[in-house]
């Protein structure tokens, strides 16, 4: 019997077992489930936490580009100190563009050129554009002048690899100011409108009658306008800019003394009339494209600049003197056209640029009646340049261009200005190679080649 | 000047003609994940009647495609969104044209719900109101207690964008949202999730349910069928587009008059997506 029983007992034990033995899975596998939820779970937090980081991080965008090239000029000295015939490699720009979108409209902005000993400042200033249009939009900090179009282009965008004599040679040299911008680009109409509200030249000391009433400011405007017809493959925008120009007396006296022309002559005037030195440039742009049928894209440009300028002694440029009492000022004169083909149907990395530029620094005096015993320097010649250039886009990140320059300069017989750069007759300096180099009797071989590679990221 | 000078310089002028010229009758496509299942049968279909010509497809999302055809990498980019008017800009800096822009087809972006979810429809604010956090519960919206998981697409993709202008009136996306790769990841994982909700293009809405989306608490609400996406009646009716730098031309032009022939707008009927016309 007790026989007959033991596998019935072993067999009832088994099935105890058994039944006992999924329990014990389950509570192992839950166990184990959990354990494993815990880990997705700090695993899911951990990934959101490292989400918001990098989305914080998409915020930031960052560009930038090189620009190295290589010069060579015919017979007129290279910037550096680089003598004739000689060609000159030069980094002409490095520049790193940080932009951080805070969202809800807010931008701010960085960006610094770095020359081969130094860095500066080319751009910082926050932009905040009101959501609810999303077409009004202020500008505070180190940001481009809001005139004309030129300027506002990207040195890395244009199509030329120099900006126009007049740009160069003036107020706008450097394109950039502090102050405050305020602009209207509504998407639905052909309009825009910029205004500015810049720093002048920086404040000097004042003393006497003068410092109630000073007002360094400048204040700018572009009014433009943008129009495309789709059908056609054509765009034409424009736009008119002033740039006004209010600067002070800084003499202890109550009368500056500043030189500007009257009748033939740069003389020198005292004057108690602060409105003398309050000047404009009027400004006229047009940018016109159109799809050449079975070509490619066909872009014309041009730009007019016409205005009374306060420069320092021997040119227009900004005014960076400790006091105005050495200002010279002129009435002057630019403009320039620019056609650019991109024959994209055959040749779609390739561009050709052809640009005519005009300037005179002094629309008052020309050729023969620019004489030093004037008041007149190599600061009132006026020059023609025109350009041929050529733009490969080898890459989305390289851009290698050719450009020459041929630049004719107005002349004058005035032998005492000959020599330009102020060295004097009879002087050692005033040599014969130095004068054939600087001799504005004729034109002054000042053509120039210039190979330039771009890297952009 | 001496121009002998410059001799050296003849043969990089004479390479840089050489490099610059035209390829051959490869048509490269790149840009919206939205439309790369629709590109890629438009490409085969298109290559097997025309075996002289290859069509390549890429996706990458809108915002790449547009760059490749700024940058000259790409013939033609999709795009699930409009051009922004700073790309057009672009492109008219680099190659003094307008672009081209293409309607090569229709959509009625869906919002993605889990079979499971009780919820039929949804208003746009109350959409905009999950997406940038401010509902984070179904209950709020006559559902289950339960969390909203929030699924969306990245920021290169051309439906982010749209949604981000159209929906969130261009606020931003809410922190926690899960950034899929594409649209089949943001279906794939709203099917698995009862809690989630997504989007993107109503081609791929399939193991997953619609909402009915309406403008506004008073107005009717819509599915995104094509009787309404062409009626304009749903309220996130779009176009899907493709881009080329200038009017196109040669083996461009002939692949994409077959796009638009009645022949390619069958394969975007078939493909799940609305004829553009």
């Amino acid at each position: 019997m007790n026989k007959m029983l033991l596998p019935i007992a072993l067999a009832a034990f088994a099935g105890f077992a058994s039944a006992e033995a999924p329990a014990a899975d389950d509570a192992a596998q839950k166990e184990k489930l959990e354990a494993v939820e815990g880990k997705v779970d700090g695993l899911n937090e951990s990934y959101l936490e490292t989400k918001t980081t990098v989305a914080g991080l998409a915020k930031l965008k960052i560009g930038g580009f090189v620009q190295f090239q290589y010069a060579l000029a015919s017979d007129t000295n290279l910037s550096g100190g680089y003598s004739q015939k000689q060609g000159a490699w030069a980094m002409r720009r490095a520049r790193i563009k940080f932009t951080y979108d805070a969202g809800n409209g807010a931008q701010f902005v960085w960006q610094p050129n770095f020359l081969e000993t130094k860095f500066e400042t080319k751009d910082a200033y926050f932009q905040y554009t009101e959501q609810w249009l999303k077409s009004i939009w202020v500008k505070g900090g180190i940001q481009d002048i809001p005139f004309g179009f030129e300027i506002g282009n990207s040195s890395s965008g244009m199509e030329l690899i120099e900006r126009s004599r007049y740009e160069n040679n003036s107020v706008f040299n450097g394109e950039k100011t502090l102050g405050l911008v305020a602009g209207y680009t509504p998407s639905e109409l052909p309009i825009n409108l910029k205004i500015g509200w810049l720093n002048g030249q920086p404040q000097q000391a004042v003393t006497g009658d003068w410092s109630a009433t000073q007002d360094p400011k400048n204040f700018v405007g572009r009014v433009g306008f943008t129009t495309a017809f789709n059908e056609l493959g054509l765009s034409v925008d424009g736009g008119a800019s002033y740039f006004y120009d209010s600067k002070v007396l800084t003499d202890t006296a109550k009368g500056g003394t500043y030189t500007q022309f009257r009748n033939d002559s740069m003389v020198k005037i005292t004057s108690s009339f602060r409105n003398d030195l309050k000047t404009g440039i009027l400004g006229l742009d047009l940018q016109s494209t159109y799809e050449i049928p079975g070509l490619g894209g066909f872009k014309l440009l041009g730009e007019y600049y016409m205005g009374k300028i306060v420069g320092q002694p021997g040119g227009i440029k900004l005014y960076t003197g400790a006091a105005l009492s050495t200002a010279e000022i002129r009435n002057t004169l630019g403009y320039n056209i620019t056609g650019v083909l991109n024959p994209v149907q055959f040749l779609p990395k390739l561009q050709l640029v052809y640009r005519y530029d005009y300037f005179d620094p002094n629309t008052d005096v020309d050729g023969n009646g620019i004489i030093k015993a004037k008041g007149f320097s190599a600061a009132d010649i006026a020059y023609t340049t025109n350009t041929i250039g050529l733009n490969w886009f080898v890459n989305g990140n390289l851009k290698v261009s050719l450009f020459y320059d041929i630049v004719s300069n107005e002349t004058t017989t005035d032998a005492a200005l000959n020599g330009a750069g102020g060295k004097t007759p009879g002087t050692a300096a005033y040599t014969a190679a130095y004068v054939a180099k600087n001799d504005l009797s004729g034109n002054i071989d000042d053509n120039i080649l210039t190979v330039r590679a771009q890297v952009a990221f | 000047m001496n121009l002998s000078n410059f001799k050296f310089l003849a043969p990089l002028a004479a390479a840089a003609a050489l490099m610059g010229a035209a390829s051959s009758q490869t048509i490269t496509v790149k840009g919206s994940d939205t439309m790369v299942i629709m590109a890629q049968r438009w490409a085969e279909a298109y290559m097997a009647k025309h075996p002289g010509t290859a069509v390549q497809v890429t996706g990458g999302g809108s915002g790449t495609g547009i760059s490749a055809l700024i940058n000259g990498t790409t013939d033609i980019c999709n795009s699930s969104r409009p051009m922004k008017s700073a790309e057009r800009a672009k492109l008219k800096e680099r190659y003094a044209t307008l672009g081209f822009e293409i309607k090569s087809a229709k959509d009625g972006l869906s919002v993605y719900l889990n079979d499971a979810n009780n919820i039929q429809e949804l208003t746009l604010a109350q959409i905009k109101d999950i997406y940038t956090g401010k509902t984070t519960n179904w209950k709020q919206l006559g559902g289950p207690d339960a969390k909203i998981i929030v699924y969306g697409r990245e920021n290169n993709s051309g439906t982010y964008v749209f949604f981000k202008d159209n929906v969130l009136d261009g606020a931003d996306y809410m922190p926690g949202m899960q950034s899929m790769p594409g649209t089949a990841a943001v279906v794939n994982a709203v099917a698995k999730d009862k809690n989630g909700i997504g989007y993107g293009g109503a081609a791929y809405a399939k193991g997953i349910r619609e909402a009915k989306v309406k403008k506004d608490a008073g107005s009717p609400a819509y599915a995104p069928t094509e009787a309404n996406v062409k009626s304009g009646v749903y309220p996130l009716s779009r176009y899907l587009y493709m881009y080329t730098a200038q009017r196109p031309s040669g083996a461009v032009k002939e692949y994409i008059d077959w796009i638009l022939s009645s022949e390619g707008q069958a394969i975007v009927t078939q493909v799940g997506y609305f004829p553009a016309k």
